[in-house]
């Protein structure tokens, strides 16, 4: 996001008139850089202090307009505080701070933060905890006419199912080169190390060592330590990616920038963590498949007691197999819960049950479990639709050209991998959005980081 | 037009500005499904209508008998009829209810979403009829597969059928007000400390309160405490003060009703 767009903007009050002041003249002043306000209907206006004149000033319109009022003989204050002590001011001249600077529509309007320049977080706004955030600048007025400054709408608060949706198209819309990059880097290493390991076990290894001459042993040997090495560097990999591409969502979510080396960087300082939690994650879901099995079982044996056949436990088998999907939904969050909270191994897996668990003001359907189930089953509709529109291509060319059965292959695999390449993407960005909606509805995330700005 | 991502303002040709928020890709999708859902239902449920018919009247067989002796040629009629009742209610489903309901259609009235012209008017029926007679070609084979790419590439969330007319589509969901509350009691008005903290309080400390309020019933009991502790702390310590009460909650109530009056006396 460019400096221009986030600079903090500035309400101007006239909260009143310094003791001598020629009513007339102020009246008169005001007049001459106010638009459609003649001395007359500014003089009446006078009467009824304080007088918003503006609340979008950039800093130098801000200190220009409190210079010339001030020249007037008029007390000014300024939202958020500039130069003048805020407190100080309250106390002397018992007027509300921002009061009636919003009107009823805007004050109900969501929650905006707007990333601030550094220099102008020192003077005004603190940066939170999640970074660099502020408050909004107060709202537009008529005086103010520098050109509007369009910043990029970081908005936290609960969204609807359709809102998340939205999110998420848009996140995917500002970022998409930087997520589809994060999400491919994997790909392509492992693309590289194969072509790289077929050129030296085929070149080198026939030529110049003879594989083929290799001992048994040898070959066991080898197999044993490149093998596990292998895998385990894949899943490391791909693990990586989908860590970065978590971090990286949770920054563009909060108003910062995507950075692929720092989200990289990031998730790889939690990388042992993240890979055991998915594993710890693997084997609950492997004992609680096991558990079902057995209980299946059982209900097969009690049915072909009770019943002439056994099979007629298979109306049993479905709720099982809810039981164990509403167990792998449960814990759906724990991977957003290890990058972004630092909670790993049970510790997330419980966070992620917990935040879960609980019903939602508004909408349908009301539980979170519910919520995330519809988000899933629209997010794989979507998969679909962009799956479809990489593959048919792939088709029409197989069917229309006549391609060698090796260049189908590729052009389909290829156009299929991009494909996943987006779905990955767009999965990942909704899942983020929603881990976020569930905090936002639950513990007030967005609340607590706006109560945690500090104005002073 | 004026444009960014989100909003879009439309200058009407009496130089008025009118601002309107863009309705998103994921809204429209979940109004579309609601509306397909509808269509289906609706087919399926003529259908079944005439087949209840057919059997209580006790045509049932004939009409079996008949479809199963019927030519190559009724058969091609038959198709045809099919598609082309397909194509009305497909179709016809969009165009009446946008064109009736001012760009509405049960599943965007849900989505709290309307279709109207780029220059702000309603639509008419001719650029209901483009727009939804170009749906066909957004929607091939019933996934939005160019519709969704469309919309993703254009900057105002446009399809082709919205392109074609003319048309965008915009979002009517308002800021939903919170409950107004009204718990500060007389004593409490005249209270100087309360006074003296509500004088201290910026709109957007009233902002957060009032969100707070809102939205306590669905925060659980941990996060709502210790919230409404961090509210107060950041309401008092404009003051200088710093110790809290034995219910922040409370006092948030009597500051969101306090800021309320007193913005209304201004």
């Amino acid at each position: 996001m460019s400096e221009e767009n986030s600079e903090t903007l500035f309400t101007v009050i006239i909260a009143g008139l310094k003791p001598g002041a020629d009513k007339a003249k102020v009246a008169d002043g005001i007049a001459r850089i106010v638009k459609n306000l003649d001395a007359g209907k500014t003089l009446k206006r006078l009467e009824s202090l304080p007088w918003t004149m503006t609340r979008k000033a950039s800093r130098k319109n801000a200190g220009r307009l409190i210079k010339y009022l001030g020249k007037l003989n008029c007390d000014v204050e300024v939202i958020p505080p500039f130069e003048i002590p805020a407190i100080a001011d309250v106390a002397e001249t018992q007027i509300l701070p921002g009061t009636a600077l919003l009107s009823e529509t805007q004050i109900m309007s969501s929650t905006q933060f707007m990333p601030v320049p550094d220099e102008l977080s020192k003077q005004g706004s603190t940066q939170t905890s999640s970074g660099a955030l502020s408050k909004s600048g107060p709202e537009p007025s008529s005086l103010d006419r520098e050109p509007e400054r369009q910043p990029e709408d970081v908005s936290l608060e609960p969204l609807t199912l359709g809102g998340i949706l939205d999110k998420t198209f848009q996140i995917c819309r500002a970022n998409l080169w930087k997520l589809l990059a994060i999400a491919a880097i994997p790909w392509l290493i492992t693309g590289l190390i194969t072509v790289a390991l077929a050129i030296v076990v085929g070149i080198i290894g026939l030529t110049v060592h003879n594989i083929t001459n290799m001992s048994i042993t040898m070959l066991v040997v080898a197999g044993v330590l490149i093998i596990p090495s292998a895998i385990v560097f894949f899943i490391a990999m791909f693990y990586l990616a989908q860590g970065a591409m978590i971090h990286a969502v949770s920054s563009t979510y909060l108003g910062r920038k995507i950075n692929i080396k720092e989200s990289y960087g990031f998730v790889f300082d939690r990388l042992g963590k993240f890979v055991l939690t998915s594993l710890l994650f693997t084997l609950m879901i492997f004992l609680a498949t096991a558990m079902i099995s057995v209980a299946g079982t059982g209900f097969y044996f009690l049915f072909k007691i009770v019943t002439p056949s056994g099979w007629w436990s298979a109306v049993t088998w479905i709720p099982l197999f809810c039981v164990l999907i509403y167990l792998i939904i449960k814990f759906v969050l724990f991977d957003k819960v290890i990058i972004i909270e630092d909670v790993a191994y049970m510790g997330a897996l419980r966070r992620s049950w917990s935040l879960l668990t609980g019903k939602a003001e508004g909408g349908w359907p009301r539980s979170y479990w519910g919520r995330l189930v519809v988000l899933l089953n629209l997010f794989a509709l979507i998969s679909f639709t962009i799956a479809w529109l990489f593959q048919m291509p792939a088709s029409l060319v197989a069917a229309l050209f006549p391609l060698s059965q090796l260049a189908k292959t590729v052009l389909t695999q290829v156009l299929s991998n991009l494909g996943s390449l987006f779905g990955q993407v767009f999965g990942a960005v909704c899942l983020v959005i929603f881990y976020y909606d569930v905090r936002n509805r639950k513990e007030g995330f967005d609340l607590e980081m706006l109560a945690k700005m500090d104005e002073y | 037009m004026k444009k960014n991502v989100k909003m879009v303002t439309i200058e009407t040709p009496d130089h008025l500005e009118l601002q309107f928020q863009l309705a998103g890709i994921g809204v429209r999708f979940i109004a579309f499904l609601i509306d397909k859902a509808i269509q289906i239902g609706t087919i399926l449920g003529i259908v079944l209508f005439f087949s209840i018919l057919l059997f209580f009247t006790g045509q049932m067989a004939q009409f079996v008998e008949f479809l199963a002796k019927a030519k190559k040629g009724v058969w091609q009629w038959l198709i045809a009829i099919g598609f082309l009742f397909y194509g009305i209610v497909m179709i016809g489903y969009f165009l009446l209810f946008e064109y009736f309901w001012s760009g509405s259609t049960p599943g965007k009235r849900y989505q709290e979403i309307r279709v109207i012209r780029k220059d702000a008017r309603p639509i008419s029926f001719f650029d209901s009829a483009v727009r939804n007679i170009l749906r066909f070609v957004d929607i091939l084979a019933e996934v939005y597969p160019l519709g969704l790419i469309v919309m993703f590439l254009d900057s105002q969330n446009r399809r082709l059928g919205d392109l074609a007319a003319g048309t965008i589509v915009i979002s009517e969901r308002e800021a939903r007000s919170p409950a107004v509350l009204d718990v500060a009691s007389a004593a409490s008005s005249a209270d100087p400390e309360l006074q003296t903290a509500v004088a201290a309080m910026t709109a957007e400390d009233y902002r957060i309160v009032s969100k707070f309020l809102s939205r306590r019933e669905e925060l659980d009991t941990e996060h709502r405490l210790r919230l409404a502790s961090e509210i107060s702390k950041r309401i008092l310590l404009r003051n200088g003060q710093e110790k809290i009460g034995a219910d922040p909650e409370h006092f948030l109530e009597i500051m969101e009703t306090l800021y309320r009056e007193r913005t209304r006396i201004l």
